[in-house]
C-alpha cells in the first residue's frame, strides 16, 4: 500500500479551476461557443439545403480532382445515394458539417503548430506528452468539462473532436519537414531565401505528403469521434447510432454505424489521393 | 434427561446474567445483512442505519455488495435480511416473487420520490444574493413556457427555445417527447437530448454555476436536487383523457425486510419500520458527497447524524438514540 499521507490533491485542483473557469470566465467562452457556432450553422445550412444531387456532383467533382480517374467519383455517387436511401441524408450532412470543421480547426491549429515543433527541439519534447494525453485520454474525460465551458450541443462536440483529432496531424507536419532534405535547405538558403519564403515555398510542399497523410487521419479520428460526441447532444449520425444502442435496435444502429462508415471511406479516398499526387509531386520535381 | 434441564437452567441463568449487565446485547446472535447495492442513496442510507444498528442496538452490520435482481434474490433465500431504498413501481416483477418467498414490506421510507420539469429557482424568484434579477416572474407552470422561449434561447436553432429532455433510451425521454407535443411546445422549443446523464448534470451545474436560465427534466432525491434550489414546473393535473401528458406521479420508495428477519427480529425490525425521510432530506444527504471533496458514505452518514438529530431520533427509542448520540 502506499502511504495515505502522500497525496497530490489533483481532484480538488482540477474540480477548482474548472468551477473557476465556468463562473469567472464563462461569457469569454459564450463568446467563443457563438463564433465557432455562426460558422458552423452556415456550412450546416449549406449542405442542408443545397439538393442532394448537388452535394453528390461536388462531392464527386472533387474526387475526380483528386484522381483524375472515375473510378473514385462512382464510388462517391454510389456511397451518398446509399445513404441517401438508407434515409440518412440530413443526419450525414449534419455530422459532415460537424466533422468539415472540426478539420479545418484542426489543420489551422495542427500545421502551424507542427511547423513550430519542427524548428525547436524544446518545444517538440513538451509537446510529445501532451499529445500522448490528447491521445489516450478517454474523452469522456474532457468531454463533460466541455460541456461546462460551452454548454450542450455541437461546439463542445467540436472541441473535443479537436482535442482528439489533431495529434496525428501535428505530428505528421513534424516529422514531414524534419525530413526535408538538409541539402535543399541549402541549396534555398545559397539562392538569398528568407526564412518564410523558404517554409512557404521549399519545406511545406515538399513535406505535403505527410501533412496529407495527417489530415487523412484526422479527418478519420473526426468521424469516429461522431458516436462519441452524440453523448453530448450533437446530432447527426452518432444520435441515430445512439438511439439504436441504447434501444437494442440493432438495425437503427447497423444503419447509422454504414452511414458513418461511407463517410470515412469517401473522405479517406479522396484525402489519400492528395496525398499520393503530391508524393508524385515531389517525385517528378 | 436431569443433566440437560440443569444445562438449560445454567444456561437461562447465564442469558439473565448477561441480560443483566449489558442491558441490551443485540437481539440477533448472528449480522444482519444489507443490502448494499451501487447507487449513492442506498450506499449513505445503508450506512446510518449500521451506525444506528452498531451503536444504538450493539448489533453486527454486514453490507451485501451486488446488484439489484442477486440482492432481491439473495434475499428469496434469506441471504440478505434487509433491502433499503426500493423504488417498489420500478421493481414491481422481482418484489412480488421475493414477496412469494416470505419477504415482507415494511413500508415507505419516503414518498415524494419525484420527476419533472424544473427551472432553477433564480429564473423565477431572482437571487439577491447572487446579484441575480429575477427573469420570468410570471413563469410556474408549463403553459408558462412559450411566453418565455427567448429567455431559454437554443444557440444551435435561433428562434427556438432549448427545452433538454432525458438522454436517449431512458423511460422519461419518450414520455418528455409525448408531452412536449401535447403542451403545443413542439413549435418553439427544440426537444433537445444530450445523449448521457453525465452531459445532462454537467449542463444543469453549469448553468446554475453561472446564474443563466435553463429549462428541462429532472428528477429527486438526486445530489443535484439538494445542491442546487431547483423550482418544479406545474403540469396538468392527470384526467382520462390526458394521461399521456400530464403532472408526473410521485413515486414511493420502500424497505423491504427477509421473513427471516422479520421472524427472529423485534426491536431491530420496529427500527426499520419507524424510519421515515423525504425526496429533500436524502437529496441533502446526496449533495454532501458532492460538496465535500474526497468525503466518501460514512462521512455523509455521519454528517446526516450530527446534523439531523431531529429526524433520526424519532426512528428509535430515547435510550437507542442516547446511546447512538453518545458514540458520535
Amino acid at each position: 500500500m502506499f502511504p495515505e499521507d502522500i497525496r497530490i490533491p489533483l481532484e480538488g485542483w482540477v474540480n477548482d479551476g474548472l468551477d473557476w473557469l465556468v463562473v469567472g470566465y464563462g461569457d469569454y467562452f459564450d463568446a467563443i461557443n457563438r463564433f465557432i457556432l455562426s460558422f458552423l450553422i452556415q456550412i450546416e445550412w449549406a449542405l442542408r439545403t443545397l439538393p442532394w444531387w448537388v452535394i453528390t456532383v461536388l462531392i464527386a467533382g472533387l474526387a475526380f480532382h483528386a484522381t483524375r480517374n472515375w473510378k473514385l467519383p462512382a464510388t462517391v455517387v454510389v456511397g451518398l445515394v446509399l445513404i441517401g436511401t438508407l434515409g440518412l441524408w440530413d443526419l450525414a450532412m449534419q455530422t459532415m458539417a460537424l466533422m468539415l470543421l472540426a478539420v479545418i480547426i484542426s489543420i489551422l491549429i495542427g500545421v502551424p503548430t507542427g511547423v513550430l515543433m519542427a524548428n525547436s527541439d524544446t518545444l517538440r519534447k513538451i509537446m510529445r506528452p501532451m499529445l500522448d494525453a490528447m491521445q489516450t485520454l478517454p474523452p469522456f474525460v474532457y468531454l463533460v468539462p466541455a460541456v461546462m465551458l460551452f454548454g450542450l450541443g455541437k461546439v463542445p462536440a467540436i472541441v473535443a473532436t479537436v482535442i482528439y483529432a489533431v495529434p496525428p496531424l501535428v505530428r505528421l507536419t513534424d516529422l514531414g519537414i524534419r525530413l526535408v532534405d538538409a541539402e535543399v535547405m541549402e541549396a534555398s538558403r545559397a539562392f538569398g531565401t528568407g526564412k518564410f519564403k523558404q517554409l512557404m515555398k521549399v519545406q511545406l510542399p515538399l513535406a505535403m505528403p505527410n501533412i496529407m497523410a495527417g489530415i487523412n487521419q484526422c479527418t478519420m479520428m473526426a468521424l469516429g469521434m461522431v458516436v462519441i460526441a452524440s453523448m453530448i447532444g450533437a446530432r447527426g449520425l452518432g444520435e441515430h447510432v445512439l438511439v439504436g444502442i441504447q434501444r437494442l435496435d440493432v438495425g437503427k444502429g447497423l444503419a447509422g454505424g454504414i452511414g458513418i462508415v461511407v463517410l470515412a471511406v469517401i473522405f479517406d479516398r479522396i484525402t489519400q489521393a492528395y496525398g499520393a499526387r503530391q508524393m508524385q509531386h515531389s517525385g517528378k520535381d | 434427561m436431569k443433566i440437560k434441564t440443569k444445562l438449560k437452567l445454567t444456561g437461562a441463568a447465564l442469558a439473565g446474567m448477561l441480560a443483566a449487565t449489558s442491558a441490551s446485547a443485540c437481539e440477533l446472535d448472528r449480522p444482519i445483512k444489507m443490502a448494499d447495492s451501487n447507487w449513492d442513496a442506498l450506499q449513505v442510507l445503508n450506512s446510518i442505519a449500521a451506525t444506528i444498528l452498531r451503536t444504538g442496538y450493539d448489533c453486527e452490520v454486514e453490507m451485501v455488495a451486488g446488484d439489484m435482481v442477486p440482492l432481491f434474490t439473495a434475499m428469496q433465500r434469506d441471504d440478505v435480511d434487509i433491502f433499503m431504498d426500493v423504488w417498489m413501481a420500478n421493481n414491481m416483477e422481482i418484489w412480488e416473487k421475493t414477496e412469494a418467498a416470505g419477504a415482507v414490506d415494511l413500508g415507505v421510507f419516503y414518498s415524494d420520490a419525484t420527476e419533472g420539469w424544473y427551472v432553477p429557482r433564480y429564473v423565477v424568484e431572482g437571487d439577491p444574493e447572487r446579484g441575480i434579477d429575477a427573469m420570468a416572474p410570471d413563469l410556474t407552470s408549463v403553459d408558462d413556457l412559450i411566453a418565455h422561449k427567448a429567455l431559454f434561447d437554443d444557440p444551435e436553432q435561433p428562434g427556438m427555445g432549448r427545452f433538454l429532455n432525458c438522454p436517449i433510451g431512458w423511460g422519461c425521454e419518450q414520455k418528455n417527447n409525448v408531452k412536449l407535443e401535447a403542451y403545443g411546445l413542439s413549435d418553439d422549443f427544440t426537444n433537445f437530448k444530450p445523449g448521457s446523464g453525465a452531459a445532462l448534470d454537467a449542463s444543469f451545474a453549469s448553468a446554475y454555476k453561472r446564474g443563466q436560465p435553463i429549462v428541462g427534466y429532472y428528477w429527486e432525491p438526486t445530489w443535484l436536487m439538494g445542491l442546487y434550489d431547483m423550482v418544479k414546473l406545474e403540469e396538468p393535473a392527470c384526467t382520462d383523457d390526458n394521461a399521456d401528458a400530464c403532472a408526473f406521479s410521485e413515486t414511493a420508495s420502500h424497505i423491504v425486510a427477509s421473513g427471516q428477519f422479520v421472524e427472529q427480529a423485534e426491536a431491530t425490525e420496529e427500527f426499520f419500520r419507524n424510519i421515515e425521510t423525504s425526496s429533500k432530506e436524502v437529496s441533502g444527504m446526496l449533495s454532501y458527497l458532492q460538496e465535500n471533496e474526497g468525503s466518501d458514505r460514512e462521512d455523509a452518514a455521519m454528517n446526516f447524524l450530527k446534523t439531523q438529530a431531529d429526524t433520526w431520533t424519532q426512528w428509535v427509542p430515547a435510550d437507542v438514540a442516547d446511546k447512538v448520540r453518545s458514540s458520535l
